[in-house]
């Protein structure tokens, strides 16, 4: 079984936002919800200041927060290490919203699902038909859930997440300058512990202890 | 999550061209019951990011199509008033009736003078092609040369300096390092390979690779964000010093450390052939070619003559010819350098003299002057250093000067079109296997290269300026503009009476420009233009349309439109300028238009038919396309609509091959390594001594001094027609003073195309995430020193007392003297409610009048002396 786990350049990454919104259109996501953000800040000062970019997602965390806090077992952490909610067991208490260190969980209700792109003016076909064919329930938590659909639709297709497009996160195959790899964390041979090894690859605030399967490089 | 299947009837994906900025990445949609939901790059392209890589807003695309706000019916002006706050009071109209009111007012131009038609080009919305026809358009109306185009939200910052230059040079519209085997990049107020300037993705995918193979980037750029914040180190520069800069790096070059590729020089560059006193070539008196010295037998030479070894041309010496004086150009160009000192530089631009000649020593270090490669089997001189530029550095008053100067470094040591160094554009377009369609540069006048294909007109030879002035942007007389500034400028009345141009404009007939808010001063903007009858193609009503339109027309966007033709003619300045294989792309409808929108070409054929031009415009592109076959030829009296006219050329241009390349939406052909690393297989030169400029002088100040035209009143600055790259303060710099003691510049956000990408709610989301795209930002230290923090509202005023508002943010890595504005904010159309506020207007502090447009180029002084106040 493999442990599926990303690593994100940011040598490479320039701050394009491609991840972002290629996550939002493949999960059809309501304005101001985001499972990949972008974090933009500085660090030292003038003349040698420099740029930090950072882009974000659920981190797939090992000894994930939100798994500790869920009271009912709804989040839990896949065998191939994605931390899931079912939303058949989600009540709603949002206590892993309030454990997760890395702010990566969003409240799904009515006044999100209300909310429009074109405020004012109703929903666009995109956000009708995305209803549909990607629901959210009601009452519940979401985040990013590494594009499991894809993997695993990939994966019966007999394709290869992190090397085929149909079975690797839509964030990976949208990064224009290859900033992002998706790949089997327990695989030795595999690009992203190359990578990893390779780069000194950091996780994000490891002192948090969540043990997170994203990996970051510069 | 379940997909409900039992619903979906219909989920596919069709190949087509990103139309979200100029750069055409492959991309393909997925489209699910007609309804298009998803927006991915094309793996098996080249041109875009890695993979089925897209930029942030390329993958937001989708919103053109979904927009509630897209107009879906022609729009007729009830409102006689026009102006800024004026509402037009819009009446829905037929088509037909818009059609009529056009074609009547332009049969009546038409009568009189066409040249009283503006056209703008499509460009400033995004690369929704096609780029080149809408010049053949206006010709076939009998408009002359580039003169009565203007331009809207690339607007006047783009690069006429740039392109004047990347045609003289390379044969291109642009210029980028060569990411694959560079080792030693310099960027001038440029973000190639950070996420803008053409073929923007292409680009960025290269250099990624470069950065992590481990090549030194170095930026010199006011603000450390998108360019400067990604390189290997950021040097803060003030906006429009890069010249100096560029001097002082040249002078090093000559004469201080005395290594350049001397057979480069003498092979590839103008550096060779006599000057006379005065400056200009001494000709021969028979073929009046240029001259030059032979040193092995002592003989003075025609520059082409074939008896001469190039390794024997003489560089430096003085020599007799018909009893005058001559000496190779090279001579007073290496005297005029020795000025430029690094201290000097470094005094006007800010940047620290040892930095200066730390990046003089690791460019000559790194050069590797002497050195080949073998790539393909084919061997090339290894020029691993590259220097590039582009809107930013180039947008001053001294903008030709800014860009020779920063060419001229690679020039030195031979790094143009050779392995590692800087490339353009291809300056050939080889057809495709089976088809026809190709485009060879040719060597003209001089040995100076003149491109297959350029926007506007060709950049060489230079056509001497002549009196009267025949159309709207002078170009008669200003020759080198791309796009002329003229008809923005605040005393255009003055010019066009006293250089002769007789008519006045009366119709503007545009696509989507947004020229009221995005070039500079509004007010001079609807003065100039409001009294014309403004008809656009647009998906919203903007700004301009609001401001000053009469007639706007729906149109489609790229998502819903049927476009052949977007990436054929564009090859030199979009698909990639590397050793990658040629690609092209078509643009596919993937969705139904909108309303009762329609693809502008096939207005403008409706248009000319009705007029009465459809044949010579039909015309126009047999030849362009070079259709010999008589069954492919448009033939007089056919009206076919664009996709009908593509059936024919397609057929024309991929042969055999045309379904199977409609059908996946994109060609790909091998590009041979001989055409990407052109420079020493095609015998031209660059005219890196830019002795046309001598001759324009001579005749636009004797047409200056016979109509009486008071340039000097004006304050256009004659001194910059110099062969030599020499130093000029930009217009803003003079303006400095103890109040108005900042230099206000904007810069390209990666997630904005001129101003229709604020329109789109995907992106204006994350544009509010970012912390600098709708702000203004500030040098921490300073906004301390004079009392701001984040947050606070600041007024923006110009020495002209136009006013900005905006919201501060403050930021290490920006020159403590300026202040930055992304992009083109601060809008207000009624049409476009997202947009509608956001981030800050920069083009309106930009003052119109004539003095801040270079007086060579056009280009407009892009920074602006302000002062800021807490509102
Ligand atoms: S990042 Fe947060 S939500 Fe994701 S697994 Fe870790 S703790 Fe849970
Ligand atoms: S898509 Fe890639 S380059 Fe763009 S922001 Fe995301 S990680 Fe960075
Ligand atoms: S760079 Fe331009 S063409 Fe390419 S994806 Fe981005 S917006 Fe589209």
């Amino acid at each position: 079984m493999p442990r599926w786990g990303m690593v994100i350049d940011v040598k490479r990454c320039i701050a394009c936002w491609g991840c972002t919104i290629a996550c939002k259109e493949e999960h059809f996501l309501p304005p101001g919800v985001f499972f990949n953000r972008v974090l933009i800040g500085e660090s030292g000062k003038f003349p040698t200041s420099s740029k930090l970019i950072y882009p974000i997602l659920c981190n797939h965390c090992s000894d994930a927060a939100c798994v500790e806090a869920c009271p009912t077992g709804a989040t839990y952490v896949r065998e191939d290490g994605i931390v899931a909610i079912d939303d058949e067991k989600c009540v709603g208490c949002r206590a892993c919203m309030v454990s997760c260190p890395y702010q990566q969980r969003t409240y799904y209700d009515e006044k999100v699902k209300d909310r429009e792109y074109f405020p004012g003016q109703g929903k666009t076909e995109m956000e009708i038909i995305g209803e549909k064919l990607y629901p959210f329930k009601l009452g519940t938590v979401i985040k990013c859930n590494f594009c499991t659909e894809r993997l695993e639709d990939g994966m019966k297709k007999g394709l290869t997440p992190g090397k085929d497009e149909d079975a690797t996160p839509a964030c990976v195959n949208i990064c224009p300058v290859n900033a992002r790899v998706f790949g089997d964390l327990d695989d030795p041979n595999s690009e992203i512990n190359r990578l990893i090894m390779e780069k000194k690859g950091k996780q994000l605030r490891k002192e948090f202890g969540t043990e997170p399967a994203v990996y970051y490089i510069d | 999550m379940t997909y409900k299947t039992d619903e979906i009837w219909e989920d596919k994906w069709v190949n087509t061209t990103c139309g979200v900025c100029y750069c055409g990445c492959g991309a393909k949609v997925r489209v699910v019951n007609g309804v298009p939901v998803k927006i991915e790059g094309i793996k098996e392209t080249t041109m875009g990011g890695t993979g089925a890589g897209l930029c942030g807003k390329g993958a937001a695309g989708l919103m053109y199509y979904h927009d509630p706000n897209r107009i879906k019916k022609p729009l007729l002006r009830t409102n006689p008033e026009k102006g800024i706050g004026v509402d037009p009071k819009w009446k829905e109209i037929e088509w037909d009736e818009a059609l009529d009111i056009i074609s009547t007012k332009m049969k009546k131009i038409m009568e009189d003078d066409p040249n009283k038609i503006l056209f703008t080009n499509q460009t400033m919305r995004a690369s929704d092609g096609p780029h080149n026809h809408p010049y053949f358009y206006a010709q076939a109306y009998g408009v002359k040369n580039n003169g009565n185009f203007i331009i809207g939200g690339g607007s006047l910052h783009c690069g006429n300096a740039c392109h004047m230059l990347g045609g003289l040079i390379h044969g291109a519209w642009s210029i980028a390092p060569d990411w694959r085997y560079t080792k030693y990049v310099l960027k001038w107020g440029s973000s190639k390979g950070t996420g803008s300037g053409h073929s923007a993705m292409t680009n960025a995918r290269l250099r990624a690779d470069a950065v992590r193979r481990g090549i030194k980037e170095i930026v010199f750029d006011p603000m450390g964000n998108f360019a400067g914040g990604k390189a290997t180190e950021w040097l803060a520069i003030l906006p429009g010093t890069d010249a100096a800069v560029g001097l002082a790096i040249a002078n090093y070059i000559v004469n201080i450390r005395g290594e350049m590729d001397e057979l480069y020089l003498k092979a590839k560059t103008n550096f060779v052939y006599l000057i006379k006193d005065d400056g200009t070539y001494m000709r021969h008196e028979k073929s009046d070619k240029p001259l030059v010295y032979d040193t092995k037998n002592g003989k003075i030479k025609e520059y082409d003559d074939t008896s001469a070894a190039w390794e024997d041309l003489a560089l430096d010496g003085e020599y007799e010819y018909n009893g005058e004086t001559v000496r190779p150009s090279f001579v007073p160009f290496k005297e005029h350098l020795k000025q430029f000192t690094v201290e000097w530089a470094a005094d006007i631009s800010t940047v620290p003299a040892a930095k200066i000649l730390e990046v003089a020593k690791g460019w000559v270090d790194n050069a590797q002057i002497g050195s080949t490669i073998t790539i393909e089997g084919k061997t090339f001189p290894y020029r691993p250093v590259s220097s590039v530029t582009f809107r930013g550095s180039q947008g001053h008053t001294n903008g030709i000067h800014q860009v020779a100067a920063i060419d001229l470094m690679a020039q030195l040591v031979g790094a143009e079109d050779v392995p590692g160094g800087t490339l353009g554009w291809p300056a050939i377009r080889r057809a495709y296997p089976g088809g026809h369609y190709e485009q060879t540069c040719t060597v003209g006048t001089d040995g100076v290269i003149v491109p297959s294909v350029f926007y506007s007109h060709d950049p060489w030879p230079v056509h001497a300026p002549s009196y009267p002035a025949t159309n709207m942007g002078c170009v008669d007389i200003w020759t080198h503009c791309t796009l002329s500034h003229i008809p923005y400028v605040e005393e255009v009345d003055y010019i066009h009476e006293k250089l002769g141009m007789k008519s006045k404009p009366e119709m503007i007939f545009g696509i989507s420009a947004n020229f009221v808010i995005s070039n500079s001063d509004w007010d001079t903007a609807v003065k100039n233009f409001k009294d014309c009858f403004v008809v656009q193609m647009d998906l919203w009503v903007n700004e301009t349309d609001q401001a000053i339109g009469d007639l706007i027309l729906p149109d489609v966007s790229y998502l819903e439109k049927d476009c052949w033709s977007s990436e054929i003619d564009a090859f030199f300045f979009s698909g990639s300028p590397s050793y990658e294989d040629w690609y092209v792309h078509l643009q596919k409808p993937v969705a139904k238009p909108i309303g009762e929108s329609r693809f502008f070409m096939d207005v403008y054929i409706d248009v000319a038919n009705r007029v009465g031009v459809l044949d010579k415009f039909n015309a126009k592109l047999n030849d362009y396309y070079g259709i010999k076959d008589p069954e492919l030829q448009i033939k007089p009296g056919e009206v076919l609509d664009w996709k009908q006219i593509g059936e024919r050329v397609l057929k024309w241009v991929y042969g055999p091959d045309k379904e199977k390349i409609e059908e996946q939406g994109y060609a790909t052909w091998h590009k041979p390594i001989e055409d990407v690393y052109w420079r020493w297989n095609i015998d031209s030169r660059c005219p890196v001594y830019m002795e046309y400029l001598i001759h324009d002088r001579r005749n636009m100040e004797k047409i200056f001094e016979e109509t009486g035209f008071d340039y000097k009143k004006l304050e256009m600055d004659m001194d910059q027609y110099t062969p030599l790259p020499s130093w000029f303060w930009p217009e803003s710099h003079k303006d400095l003073d103890n109040e108005y003691d900042l230099l206000a510049f904007s810069y390209r956000d990666i997630l904005h195309t001129n101003n229709t990408t604020f329109q789109n709610p995907y992106v204006d989301e994350v544009s509010q995430m970012c912390p600098y795209t709708f702000t203004i930002t500030l040098n921490t230290t300073m906004a301390k020193e004079r009392g701001f923090k984040d947050g606070d509202i600041i007024w923006i005023e110009n020495k002209y007392g136009v006013t900005e508002k905006g919201i501060v943010k403050t930021m290490e890595a920006q020159s403590p003297k300026v202040i930055g504005i992304a992009g083109q904010g601060g809008l207000w159309a009624d049409g476009r409610p997202i947009a509608k506020g956001k981030g800050a207007n920069f083009c309106k502090l930009l003052p119109s009048k004539l003095k801040y447009f270079d007086p060579v180029a056009g280009n407009m002084e892009t920074a602006v002396a302000v002062k800021i106040y807490k509102a």
